[in-house]
């Protein structure tokens, strides 16, 4: 199934960048997401920033990778310069935390 | 004068959170916190005043009729806010959502007609007062139901360091404070169903009713206009935890 166009993007850098294949580089990713309970498919760039920061090193070590913070961070990095069309609908957590005053 | 008292609190903070959130509205031109301000408004603050107002001032004149009309129009309009905010912010593009919403919204209109146009002067409730009571209880137990499901989700995520505990916690307590509102409007309709036409809620009711109002007012509070001090703890122990894990 087709994510959305960031886990696209995060999913072929990170077939390219730690030379995987797709299903294994698709199939890290995802596991990475499940855990914090994220759809692949509505995933936002800030959102997997997060999961690659966070969660996703310990997936691809897992998995056997050698070097995985390292593919994180470059990861990150790549993810942040990049501009994604965010035409879906905001997340209740951007509704909420701007609803709180602070 | 108890059973007063939560009801009063309940009415200043909700019209402190809704005017906060209108005026929030205003500066973002963004449609969920004018919907949010808009449903606390109507169904809180403006629509029981008008309708409290009509019964305790004007009761026994033509004006009493008035404010009933005008605050069960309030209320609905409130209600119609609510359910579209909870479909909007919780369950965007999803179709069975929009028809829930859609029998909600339609529901309301034929109710707010039929109780408009027939009050329950002698013969006691009516099928459209039962029918107004219920999908009210739908609409915020709708919501509640889907705010405290999507603070699950983002608790798991506080727990991995990837979500704010302040916004965690604000799901937790509008969904607290939405399900708290509809347990007030069952309860008053469970004391109308034991009571004859035109005697009034007895003590324990309006105690009951209270308590629910302090639940909301206190949840509203903590959600929308948090003291610094309590965010500052949220914080706090999410980081201990984050680190513990």
């Amino acid at each position: 199934m087709q994510g959305s166009a960031a886990f696209e993007f995060v999913a072929g850098e990170l077939e390219r960048s730690a030379r995987l294949d797709r299903a294994a580089a698709r199939g890290a990713l995802r596991s990475a997401l499940a855990l914090a309970l994220f759809d692949p498919v509505r995933v936002t760039a800030s959102q997997l920033r997060l999961v690659i920061e966070r969660l996703l090193a310990a997936e691809l070590e897992r998995s056997g990778l050698e070097g995985a913070d390292r593919t994180c961070q470059r990861l990150a990095t790549r993810l942040a310069s990049e501009r994604f069309e965010t035409s879906g609908p905001e997340s209740p957590d951007d509704v909420f935390s701007r609803l709180i005053r602070r | 004068m108890l059973g007063i008292a939560g009801i009063a609190v309940f009415f200043a903070v909700g019209l402190l959170v809704s005017v906060r959130l209108l005026g929030l509205a205003r500066r973002t031109r963004r449609l969920p916190e004018l919907l949010a301000g808009l449903g606390l408004l109507g169904i809180g603050p403006l629509g029981f005043c008008v309708l409290m107002g009509g019964i305790i001032l004007f009761r026994g004149t033509p004006l009493a009729d008035v404010f009933r009309i005008t605050g069960l129009g309030l209320q609905a309009l409130g209600f119609v806010a609510s359910v579209s905010f909870t479909c909007l912010v919780f369950r965007p593009g999803s179709d069975w959502a929009r028809a829930l919403a859609t029998v909600i919204v339609l529901g309301l209109l034929v109710t707010f007609l039929s109780c408009a146009l027939d009050p329950a002067r002698a013969g006691g409730l009516r099928l459209h007062h039962h029918l107004d009571t219920w999908i009210k209880i739908l609409g915020l137990g709708w919501g509640a139901l889907e705010s405290l499901r999507y603070w699950r989700v983002t608790r798991q995520r506080v727990a991995l360091g990837i979500a704010d505990p302040l916004v965690s916690a604000s799901f937790l307590l509008w969904g607290i404070s939405l399900a708290s509102g509809a347990l007030g409007f069952a309860l008053v309709y469970a004391a109308l169903l034991s009571l004859h036409p035109g005697e009034p809620l007895g003590a324990r009711v309006q105690l009951l009713m209270s308590a629910c109002g302090i639940v909301t007012a206190a949840g509203l509070y903590l959600a929308f206009l948090p003291p610094k001090a309590y965010a500052r703890r949220l914080a706090e122990r999410s980081a201990a935890r984050t680190a513990v894990a």
